[in-house]
């Protein structure tokens, strides 16, 4: 559905994105993940035609989308990161505005997404801009479908939305995936990633990882132990100096270290018990797709502030 | 030593009943994480609890003040930490702590002080002279939870302070506030991030202006089942 191509593309003082290949298949989820200012919000703007000044080839369906514009288009729905409806239109309003903006019937977004539209019915005289985040986010998606694209982009979507209506809205995604729709979704919840058919990270415009869920965190090189049975502060502060330590943090009452694969959870407690903490409670546990994330990118020069 | 003690906390917008009969406590030192739906009356109950909003009835105490007779004397105890950022973006990094240092009433010799521990902890020497607004937002984040933290709060408030933000800074603002805690601060945070509940003491997750459920993380995601902690979020769907 989408073939990218060498994709870059510079600003005046900086390089957004460089060397970006990368493919969705038709009925796809793909979920792009990246630190803020990664590239993710310029690389939407290039797929969804409103930015023609990049390097590369994209094409979709097939189509290069900078000599097709017009049909690539028809076929496309995007909600940017930003509020895109018309605060003061209703519910109603914005549907029928983007209906005969983009050709379509608002009618059909009973049909297309069922589950968002029942929320937002009751809602539908309602001026766009004093409905909730979580209101605003499902009638932008709705405006997007009303046209019946099948490809859809979506940047941070559940940005600031509760619970509830983000568990709503993928829910929503995959029933608009079974019926065919190709979703390229930005997040920075890492659970939503985990639930993506494929994530790729980027980090400085650049692609660090492609792949499946499960196959990306299987790939964390390193090992997740939780350290406890002392106060939080003093382990924190002697466990971030250990040798073989790469990063530490503080989470309730443990102290996470991720290490060098080599290191065993016997080191650490000999390490540990040299600096104090003989009766230290150490288990190693499984990383999750945050650590994977915070590991790749920190090992790729992102930069911390602690 | 209970910082915050609350006893059936309600508030009334019209006639919509933001807050309703919320009783809760914290001693100090803990994180009392607030987890809800928007709407759920999380900036509600954080607001009375500032000293910011009357309640229509209940009380509470706040680092031993009366929030409805004593908010004057409670925000110079409390930090205070919106979802929007309160920093200004045209002053510089140090101008703003300087502004927040005035605001809280710090000597100039306490004010060297804190700068320079702050500069150091957060490494944000290098951008002292930079203006607030472009500072990546982060950064940003992590110098208006250090401006809350300036004046050495015993208590602070923290609304949806992880909004936006990526992973990684997500996990360093975390440590911060951990670290915070740990040294005897105590901390109420709203959040939507399911994830940072376990970074908390103990929960309180809010419906339509009630407690609907609260207690450590870990119990709480034992008690959802397979779904864990969406259980709570979930289960009324229709």
């Amino acid at each position: 559905m989408i073939e990218a191509r060498h994709i870059a593309k510079r600003f005046r003082d900086r390089q957004a994105l460089r060397d970006l290949n990368f493919s969705v298949e038709k009925g796809e989820i793909l979920c792009i993940m990246g630190a803020n200012g990664a590239g993710k919000s310029t690389l939407f703007n290039i797929i969804a035609t409103l930015d023609d000044e990049y390097e590369g080839t994209l094409r979709v369906r097939g189509m290069d989308i900078r000599e097709n514009k017009r049909q690539v288009r028809k076929i496309l729905g995007y909600v940017s990161g930003r509020f895109s409806l018309y605060g003061d239109l209703t519910v109603a309003e914005n549907l029928s505005f983007f209906a005969a903006a983009y050709g379509g019937n608002p009618r059909e977004v009973r049909r297309q997404c069922p589950g968002l539209w029942h929320h937002l019915e009751s809602s539908s005289r309602k001026q766009a801009k004093h409905l909730s985040g979580g209101m605003k986010q499902k009638l932008a998606i709705c405006c997007a479908l009303v046209h019946e694209p099948r490809l859809l982009l979506l940047d941070e979507p559940t940005t600031g939305i509760d619970p509830f209506s983000r568990h709503l809205l993928w829910k929503e995604l995959k029933s608009l995936q079974k019926g065919g729709m190709t979703i390229l979704v930005s997040t920075h919840y890492l659970e939503e990633a985990a639930i993506a058919d494929r994530v790729l990270f980027i980090h400085e415009g650049q692609p660090l990882k492609l792949g499946f869920p499960g196959e990306i965190v299987a790939s964390y090189p390193r090992k997740l132990f939780t350290l406890g049975g002392y106060p939080v502060q003093p382990l924190f502060y002697s466990m971030k100096e250990l040798p073989g330590v790469i990063n530490c943090y503080i989470r309730g009452e443990h102290v996470y270290i991720t290490a060098a694969e080599n290191i065993s959870l016997e080191e650490i407690g000999v390490l540990a018990a040299g600096r104090g903490f003989a009766k230290l409670e150490i288990e190693q546990v499984s990383p999750d797709m945050e650590d994977v994330f915070i590991d790749c990118l920190s090992t790729n020069g992102e930069k911390t502030m602690l | 030593m209970m910082n915050i003690r609350a006893d059936k906390l309600t508030r009334d917008f019209g006639s919509l009943r933001a807050v309703n009969e919320v009783s809760m406590e914290a001693r100090q030192g803990e994180i009392i994480g607030l987890l809800g739906a928007n709407g759920a009356g999380k900036s509600t109950l954080i607001r009375m609890l500032c000293g910011l909003l009357r309640p229509t009835s209940g009380t509470a105490e706040v680092a031993g003040l009366d929030i409805a007779r004593q908010g004057r004397g409670i925000r110079r105890k409390i930090g205070y930490m919106g979802q929007n950022s309160t920093l200004f973006e045209d002053l510089t990094v140090r101008e703003n702590i300087e502004f927040y240092a005035t605001v809280y009433g710090m000597t100039r010799r306490e004010t060297r002080d804190r700068m320079g521990e702050l500069m150091n902890d957060l490494r944000v020497g290098r951008y002292a002279n930079k203006l607030a607004g472009t500072l990546p937002a982060g950064w940003r984040q992590m110098l208006a939870f250090s401006t809350a933290m300036l004046h050495r709060p015993e208590i602070v408030f923290l609304d949806e302070p992880t909004s936006g933000l990526d992973a990684i800074s997500r996990r360093e603002l975390w440590n911060l506030i951990s670290l915070e805690a740990a040294t005897g601060t105590t901390v109420m945070v709203s959040t939507h991030y399911l994830d940072e509940a376990f970074y908390c003491t103990r929960l309180i997750i809010l419906e339509n202006g009630r407690v609907k459920a609260r207690g450590k993380a870990e119990t709480l995601k034992a008690a959802g089942g397979s779904d864990g902690l969406a259980h709570y979020f979930i289960q009324h769907e229709v």
